[in-house]
């Protein structure tokens, strides 16, 4: 069952081969000078994966040959020498800030900060938001820190208010980069991450990007479900969304906080991360894509680029994925509530339908015909209460809101216990191009 | 009609102001000439040229020269006779060197006479492009959303290295020249009366001319661009008659012109459109009027595509009626394109594309040839004109439509753009760090 995880630069020369006992199988991420070409899946061979099998899987592939065929002849085309000409970000490219917000797990924590600190590009910041926390592990983590050579470029900062975009609007608002790039506290990133993530910035109207997030590990069935079924690839394509391009109630399809960068002075002046929604409230997730749809209407662009690379470790047991399914539909039918009500947007009825009866419909279906592709039943119907939970949670949270924002001095309280850190607000099939 | 202040040594820059019947955007512009760096009647004056109109434009003029908020204002009028008309009725009466156009919905910020005057500092033969913020109705109109991003676009990519300049550059909304560059064009030529066009063919004179553009985004305005859906296709329909005009006037432009788009590029309905534009009765008013309710309604829906699709679709028809009114029949449009070649331009990629591409035609469609060590590889098409960067477009255009002939290339000549790979095996294949 569990998947080894490769990631395989085609620009040098191959390895015989790479261990992988205990495994059937392993997903090849296949890159060029770190531009993404493709994921194949390949079977291992005697526990090993042969560097001979992947030379033929990629020669074999026509996606991967017109990507780097692509690739090649832009790059030499605008470099006019062999070899690619993007290496190094341009001269004068905005300055930067990450911006993880995290509850609860040190350790989750520790590997995706010691992966920030590797990032090669020009220097930044780093802010950890430590979110409503239940003991002083991240903090503690954080002083580790700050000993260490590195150490002063990550900052730490804490919002006792629950909720991931009470957090996300902190670190926004206490950021010094131009761009403040999120990423989840269960995410290792790709060294190239920040530097492919700015690029699109180049364009005063893209107002936010996002980029890939292939899966950390592949070890459980619950991790290979929530990859088929929850997975956060919006494919392989570069790609620029605007009005035009995508309606915006399906701004989920444009990317998911694991990883996306924006213009950190339109997050503040716009309120962007609208605070009684995404993870630690009742709506659970959607905080990210409704930051979308705001930009999305008010004609900005939405960069999706694959180049920029996260690996995000999924929840192992069945339990966690039931939840995060579950917050998926809440989150996702609060969001699109909220385009109709709020913005008069009829085409969220539209979205709406077109998600439940790609995914929703078709799982239960699955369920129904007992077919082996279906999911635990469990999990199906977890995924179908967030249909009616949505749009409730979407009333509720603008209650609590006006509440708060009428007794300004913010108190702690109860909240719902959801994923902190949900990965992905909207995960409709259609809806995010699977 | 004109007050003048007393006689005093002529300042630097005159600013000029065409306006027709918008008395409150009007002296929106003058209260941020007023509150310019630069100071006023010293350093710049202000001539305002009411263009006909029946508000009362005048007297709110008259009660500023009295006030003397804005020294060194002064203010004529003349019987319609257009925008072009007006500016060049301004310039006539200024006395300045350096001419400033500003449109009567552009307000100005502090720092924009400023910087038109330094860049203008070494008198060397520039116009100076400002910058036009458009305004956004708080309610975010369909309509402005859309207009938001073609004017950020276009001041973007003027202002971005290695792009052709294009006499579509010159908008007279913001923009400056010296005074006696704009004397030797002949100035704003009066034919154009309708909207658009005029500004575009002094822009393609002066550059003729050896005049150069400069963008300057920090020379910037306020646009305040109120535009009901109706008022958009009455523009279309008048940009259509400025096109015929301006292919008349310089017969070069002509295949750059909307006009001479390759209409095989089309979807069926914009074909069907530009088609009922032909016809002797064209749309019936009744179905126009339901086309504009029909447009209401996707903007009250919030159905933003729906509604670019069907405004574009109408502006498609309407700009084609006014070119069929200005040239009379399908036939004549037919023997007008048939006299403007398509241009055939080369680029050689010996080197990959060239740093400088400056002598790129971007108005419009054109035939691209490609040659590399002195052959020629083949030739690509451009449909329509460019305005993104040149260099990453044309990269993108030969990476996609013109892969093959290329690597060909490559073949003959044994070059590999992947380059060679590197001489020590780093053999980084491992997947990122702490795997259980």
């Amino acid at each position: 069952m569990p998947t080894r995880i490769l990631d395989v630069d085609i620009a040098h020369p191959l390895p015989d081969g790479w261990d992988a006992p205990g495994y059937e199988e392993a997903l090849v991420l296949v890159r060029w000078h770190g531009r993404v070409l493709s994921t194949l899946r390949l079977p291992c061979v005697d526990g090993r994966v042969r560097g001979a099998d992947v030379r033929a899987a990629v020669a074999d592939d026509r996606a991967t040959a017109e990507r780097l065929t692509g690739h090649a002849l832009r790059g030499w085309l605008l470099g006019g020498t062999a070899g690619p000409a993007w290496e190094a970000l341009p001269a004068g490219a905005p300055s930067w800030s990450v911006i993880v917000c995290t509850r609860d797990r040190p350790d989750d924590l520790r590997r995706c900060l010691d992966s920030l600190l590797a990032l090669d590009a020009p220097p930044g910041e780093i802010v950890v938001v430590d979110n409503a926390p239940s003991d002083d592990a991240t903090a503690r983590l954080l002083a580790s820190y700050a000993a260490r050579r590195d150490g002063h470029r990550v900052r730490y900062e804490r919002e006792d208010r629950p909720g991931l975009n009470w957090a996300r609007a902190r670190g926004a608002r206490v950021a010094g980069g131009e761009i403040v790039a999120y990423t989840d506290d269960d995410v290792v990133v790709d060294a190239g991450w920040v530097a492919r993530l700015l690029e699109p910035f180049a364009d005063p109207r893209v107002a936010a990007a996002s980029g890939l997030a292939m899966p950390l590990e592949l070890e459980t069935e619950a991790q290979e479900l929530f990859e088929r079924y929850g997975g956060f690839s919006r494919g392989l394509r570069p790609q620029t969304f605007d009005v035009l391009t995508l309606a915006p109630a399906a701004a989920g399809r444009a990317g998911a906080g694991a990883n996306m960068a924006f213009r950190r002075a339109l997050v503040n002046e716009m309120a962007l991360f609208d605070v009684e929604m995404d993870g630690g409230t009742v709506t659970h997730s959607g905080g990210d894509t409704y930051a979308f749809y705001r930009l999305l209407l008010d004609g900005y662009r939405i960069a999706y680029t694959p180049d920029a690379l996260v690996w995000h470790r999924h929840r192992r047991d069945l339990a966690s994925l039931r939840r995060t399914l579950y917050g998926y539909s809440v989150g996702g039918f609060a969001f699109l509530t909220r385009c109709l009500v709020q913005h008069r947007d009829a085409e969220a009825v539209g979205i709406a339908l077109e998600w439940l009866v790609d995914d929703h419909v078709r799982l239960l279906a699955r369920v129904l015909l007992r077919r082996r592709s279906a999911l635990p039943a469990g999990l199906v119907l977890a995924y179908w209460r967030g249909v009616f939970v949505g749009p409730v949670a979407y009333f509720r949270s603008r209650r609590r809101e006006r509440r708060l924002l009428a007794s300004p001095p913010p108190t702690s309280r109860d909240t719902e216990a959801g994923e902190p850190t949900g990965p992905r607000a909207l995960a409709p099939s259609k809806v995010t191009g699977r | 009609m004109t007050a003048t202040s007393a006689a005093a040594p002529a300042p630097a820059i005159a600013v000029v102001v065409p306006s027709y019947n918008r008395r409150g955007p009007l002296e929106r512009v003058l209260e941020g000439l007023a509150r310019q760096t630069a100071p006023a009647g010293a350093a710049f004056e202000t001539v305002v040229v009411l263009d006909g109109g029946t508000d009362d434009s005048a007297a709110m003029l008259e009660q500023w020269v009295r006030d003397g908020r804005l020294p060194g204002l002064r203010w004529l009028a003349q019987p319609n006779s257009g925008q072009a008309a007006a500016r060049n009725a301004g310039a006539a009466a200024a006395r300045a060197p350096v001419l400033l156009f500003v449109d009567d919905d552009v307000v100005p910020e502090p720092e924009l006479v400023a910087r038109h005057l330094a860049r203008h500092g070494a008198g060397e033969r520039i116009a100076v492009l400002g910058d036009c913020e458009l305004v956004r109705d708080p309610r975010r109109s369909m309509y402005l959303r859309f207009v938001w991003g073609w004017w950020e676009d276009l001041y973007h990519t003027r202002t971005r290295p290695a792009r052709a300049v294009s006499y579509h550059d010159f908008c007279a909304g913001n923009v400056s020249l010296r005074r006696d560059d704009y004397l030797a064009s002949g100035g704003f030529d009066p034919a154009f009366r309708g909207y658009g066009g005029e500004d575009y063919e002094l822009g393609f004179r002066l550059l003729d001319r050896g005049v150069r553009f400069v963008p300057d985004r920090g020379a910037r305005g306020k646009h305040y661009h109120r535009q009901t859906a109706a008022g958009v296709l009455r523009t279309s329909y008048q940009e259509g008659q400025a096109d015929v005009l301006l292919g008349r006037k310089h017969p070069a432009l002509r295949g750059g012109l909307r006009l001479m788009w390759d209409p095989t590029e089309w979807n069926p309905d914009e074909r069907r459109y530009t088609a009922l534009a032909f016809t002797e009765r064209g749309m019936s008013p009744v179905v126009l009027r339901l086309r504009l309710l029909l447009l209401a309604l996707y903007e009250r829906l919030g159905l933003s595509r729906r509604w670019h699709r069907q405004i574009s679709l109408l502006q498609a028809y309407q700009y084609t009626r006014g070119v069929r009114d200005a040239l009379g029949s399908r036939e004549a449009l037919l023997a007008y394109r048939a006299e403007a070649p398509i241009p055939l331009q080369e680029v050689d990629v010996t080197h990959g594309l060239p740093e400088e591409l400056s002598s790129f035609w971007v108005h419009g469609q054109s035939d691209l040839r490609v040659t590399a060590h002195g052959e020629t590889l083949g030739t690509v098409h451009i449909p329509r004109p460019i305005h993104a960067p040149l260099r990453e477009y044309l990269a993108e255009l030969l990476a996609t439509r013109f892969a093959t002939p290329l690597w060909l290339m490559f073949e003959r000549r044994g070059i590999s753009p992947f380059g060679a790979p590197p001489a020590s095996p780093a053999a980084e294949a491992a997947p990122p760090a702490a795997l259980p």
